[in-house]
């Protein structure tokens, strides 16, 4: 789960929130370590149903 | 997007799926989907409001539009169930590069404006590695 304290805002086309996140196979991370070799494309999902 | 994952992997590109339920729930998901890529589970939104996608409005919601398009999907079989997480918020897209920069965001104002795979891999461009 991300970090609430991490960023608070970001600008549009400005820097992604390098927050702290919970996958979904129960692992943890950061999302600078998912962009940092490869071009990251984050897509938010809405609900799921 | 599920079709397209050695294009985005060819093109240098990581996709990673957020969803607004628990890790077990989104590992469901990505099952009965049988999608290739990761998911992050982000149960309270917190990642979606970093990310300023906003949500709308029950009026936004109820708008013909809308219910057009949602009639449309579960046509089209994009239903799977009873909806699980906050039906009013919005989804968006966001091509990141490695050094953490946004090239492109794609934040649709209702529902039913995702871009097309041919629309991010054209972002991709854009974004070039650091």
């Amino acid at each position: 789960m991300p970090a609430r304290s991490e960023v608070d805002a970001v600008a549009p086309y400005g820097r992604a929130p390098d927050a702290a996140v919970e996958l979904a196979d129960g692992s943890s991370s950061r999302l600078s370590r998912l962009w940092r070799d490869a071009t990251l494309v984050l897509v938010f999902l809405r609900h799921f149903g | 997007l599920r079709s397209e994952e050695t294009t985005f992997s060819e093109a240098g590109a990581r996709v990673v799926f957020v969803g607004m339920a628990s890790p077990a729930d989104c590992r469901e998901f990505a099952r009965k989907l049988d999608l290739p890529y990761p998911m992050i589970a982000d149960p309270q939104r917190e990642l979606y409001r970093m990310f300023h996608l906003a949500r709308m409005s029950p009026l936004q919601a109820a708008a013909p539009g809308v219910l057009l398009k949602g009639i449309s999907a579960l046509a089209r079989g994009h239903g799977i169930g009873f909806p699980q997480g906050d039906v009013l918020q919005l989804p968006g897209v966001f091509v990141i590069g490695t050094g953490g920069r946004i090239c492109r965001a794609f934040v649709p104002v209702d529902p039913g404006g995702h871009p097309s795979p041919g629309d991010i891999l054209a972002a991709l461009s854009d974004c070039p590695a650091a």
